[in-house]
């Protein structure tokens, strides 16, 4: 993200959650549902203060669980509501039945999710199993690593699935980004406005022109159904680079699917994502000071994957370090996984090294960023697997 | 009585119901009394193939079919929509079986009921598990096991949803069959005039199920009130009870029992125990009535069954 001009607007110290919720104010949500979770309460809490003053005119409906918090969002996103709710973990974890149906409807529902790690055994603390896990559910995801990205993103989230008519999911990281402070650029609300007009869909339950939605699909017809997510998914990678200049040019902010610092004559470049890739930004800096060729691509959006964009960026004579705040039992990191797919035609898998760390809310320092460049840049031995790193036995 | 054609139902011809099917019938006479100005929130249930399969659809209003336990989470949402955007006139018809009402769909309902939603919920119920291949359920009835089904067969008496609403305070609640076709509109109508949530149990026959020719549906069903086994009666705000049709005689139980395949497994002492279990759920609902109307019993209130039996 490089912030090339500053729009009008106010600057305020707000932590993620908050940034969250004035981005659902800012973006004129009409229903919102909630239900309680660590860390992902403090969103709620902002949310129902916003309309509880009035500030945000919004149908705020407190529900009795992560799985109706999504149900409810479905009736009211086909009844051509803007919708927005948030969860974390477990939460997610119950909505996945629902993920899939809203992404079958065709709803371009928002939702935040904080991460936090799965149980058992419980952990409040953040990694990314809770979401990767809902890869395949036809939802976008982003991944964010500062409040102003979480506020600016949720912008662009509406803007995105309501184009492409798909459901996105704003993925900021339990506690390191949720509650932390950080200065905030909130614009005018005439801005926001400019940059997301009310959202307007032909395909919504109307008595006057009376439709089925969801109905009961034989073999005839559930295949297309199924290609024109696929369809959509592809389509979102075009427009998300149009939502990007379009929000560049209203607020002056950059950003892209991925996020480059670095990369020119870099030997040994990592790929993460996350608060995780702020960390390894830091690192990077200390090394490059150190005379370290080394250099960081984060991933921002993770489903549609960039696999154009990253084959652009990836030469043959560097070795690439892929940090993953997360793990598919049995297979390796799921950022990895993606990664070696994107990258497959390029004849890179000997330069890929996959490393899962940082689960349940480890930290991960920049210290460590080191030593793992410091570990994984030379050599063969370390090519073409995965590895864990910070295990303590 | 003889229901007259309804070329203007909103819920027209075509549908995939099976000759008897309550559910058919049932919300045709729902959606005679609600008018087109509704949308409907179908789980996985009958309804969600009865209606038609994709692109066809034999209702003239909006469906929107959602997963088992999620129809009064979508229902108020649909609410929610149409509060923010001004279109507080249209209705919202949540229209689900037993299954996921009684069991997958309980908690949602229990929520919405407590924030008071403006719906009209209605649970026909078939007693099976129609869309599970007929198996057990909370809402089911005791039906004769046979093959891979034999060990599925309920050994408990059905869990009370009316009460269990009633209990939620909620503003109206109340029974209905598709045998009292007046009783079932006039309830309708009446819950569509209090804001609020509303729950009716509509008692739905299913041939198919039931292991009844098709044509005795409409007459089992009414001796399912006759014999008091489902009473049709309403609860206003949890605690005004009215029975709303009162059987000039009331006859044994095994006039429902006797003629459905499902209950041929049934003894003479099963059939018995039924018999006291619903002598004492009568007395008990017939005390709330009582209660309801300071101790003066409200069988007053009670309209004559000749006026509406069809």
């Amino acid at each position: 993200m490089k912030t090339k001009t500053v729009s009008t607007g106010s600057k305020m110290l707000l932590s993620g959650s908050q940034a969250a919720a004035h981005a659902v104010m800012a973006a004129r949500a009409e229903v919102i549902t909630t239900y309680p979770i660590v860390p992902q309460s403090l969103i709620a809490e902002q949310l129902l203060e916003f309309c509880s003053k009035g500030e945000l005119h919004a149908r705020y409906v407190k529900v009795e669980s992560a799985h109706s918090a999504l149900s409810t969002l479905i009736g009211a996103s086909a009844t051509g509501a803007r919708t927005f709710t948030a969860t974390s973990s477990q939460g997610l974890a119950l909505m996945q039945e629902m993920l899939h149906w809203a992404a079958g409807d065709r709803l371009p529902i928002v939702i935040a999710n904080v991460n936090r790690a799965l149980g058992a055994p419980w952990s409040i603390w953040v990694d990314h199993n809770d979401s990767l896990s809902q890869r395949d559910t036809g939802w976008i995801q982003f991944y964010v690593s500062s409040c102003q990205e979480v506020f600016d993103t949720i912008l662009q989230a509406y803007r995105l699935g309501e184009i492409v008519q798909l459901p996105v999911m704003v993925n900021l990281d339990g506690f390191y980004l949720s509650h932390t402070i950080e200065p905030t650029i909130l614009p005018e609300p005439a801005e926001v406005d400019a940059f997301l007009p009310p959202y307007q869909t032909e395909w919504r339950l109307d008595p006057q022109k009376p439709r089925s939605i969801g109905n009961l699909t034989s073999p005839d017809y559930y295949l297309e159904f199924r290609y024109k997510i696929q369809e959509a998914m592809d389509a979102a990678k075009a427009v998300a680079n149009d939502v990007y200049q379009k929000f560049e040019s209203h607020f002056g902010r950059r950003y892209g699917s991925l996020d480059c610092y670095e990369l020119e004559d870099a030997k040994t470049i990592f790929i993460t994502y996350a608060t995780m890739a702020q960390t390894v930004k830091h690192a990077v800096r200390e090394m490059r000071r150190e005379g370290k060729k080394v250099g960081l691509i984060r991933i921002r959006m993770f489903r549609p994957f960039p696999a154009e964009d990253l084959r652009q960026l990836v030469r043959s004579n560097c070795r690439y370090i892929v940090l993953d705040r997360n793990v598919s039992f049995g297979a390796g990191g799921i950022f990895g996984q993606e990664i070696r797919a994107a990258l497959h035609s390029q004849a890179l898998d000997s330069s890929i090294v996959n490393i899962t760390l940082g689960l349940g809310g480890r930290d991960v320092a920049p210290a460590m960023i080191k030593e793992i460049a410091a570990k994984y840049s030379e050599g063969e031995a370390f090519a073409g697997d995965h590895y864990w790193e910070g295990v303590r036995l | 009585m003889i229901l007259p054609q309804n070329f203007d139902s909103a819920q027209e011809s075509g549908h995939l119901g099976c000759p008897g099917c309550g559910e058919a019938l049932g919300l045709r006479l729902v959606l005679d009394a609600i008018g087109s100005n509704a949308i409907m929130v179908v789980p996985a249930c009958c309804a969600s193939y009865v209606d038609g399969i994709w692109p066809s659809s034999a209702a003239r209003i909006p469906i929107l079919h959602v997963a088992m336990g999620t129809t009064a989470a979508a229902a108020a949402g649909i609410r929610a929509a149409l509060e923010v955007k001004g279109l507080n006139n249209a209705h919202v018809l949540a229209w689900a079986g037993g299954s996921g009402a009684f069991d997958s769909g309980l908690h949602a309902i229990s929520s919405t009921a407590e924030r008071n939603e403006d719906i009209l919920y209605i649970c026909y119920n078939n007693e099976s598990y129609v869309d599970m291949d007929i198996h057990y359920f909370a809402g089911g009835s005791n039906r004769r096991g046979s093959g891979a089904h034999a060990d599925r067969r309920r050994q408990q008496p059905q869990k009370n949803i009316v009460e269990i609403m009633a209990a939620h305070h909620i503003p109206y609640c109340a029974t209905a069959c598709v045998a009292y076709p007046d009783d079932l509109a006039n309830k309708v109508k009446k819950a569509l005039s209090i804001p609020g949530f509303k729950f009716m149990h509509l008692l739905s026959p299913c041939p198919t199920h039931w292991e009844i020719p098709s044509e005795l549906s409409i007459e089992l069903t009414r001796a399912a009130v006759q014999t008091r086994i489902f009473p049709l009666y309403e609860v206003e705000d949890g605690t005004k009870y009215a029975i709303n049709v009162l059987p000039e005689t009331f006859a044994p139980v095994s006039r429902f029992l006797s003629r459905q395949g499902r209950f041929a497994n049934l003894s003479a002492e099963t059939i018995r125990q039924v018999q006291n279990r619903v002598e004492s759920q009568w007395r008990q609902l017939q005390r709330r009535v009582e209660l309801s109307h300071g101790g003066v019993s409200g069988q007053a209130k009670a309209k004559p069954e000749k006026q509406t039996t069809p």
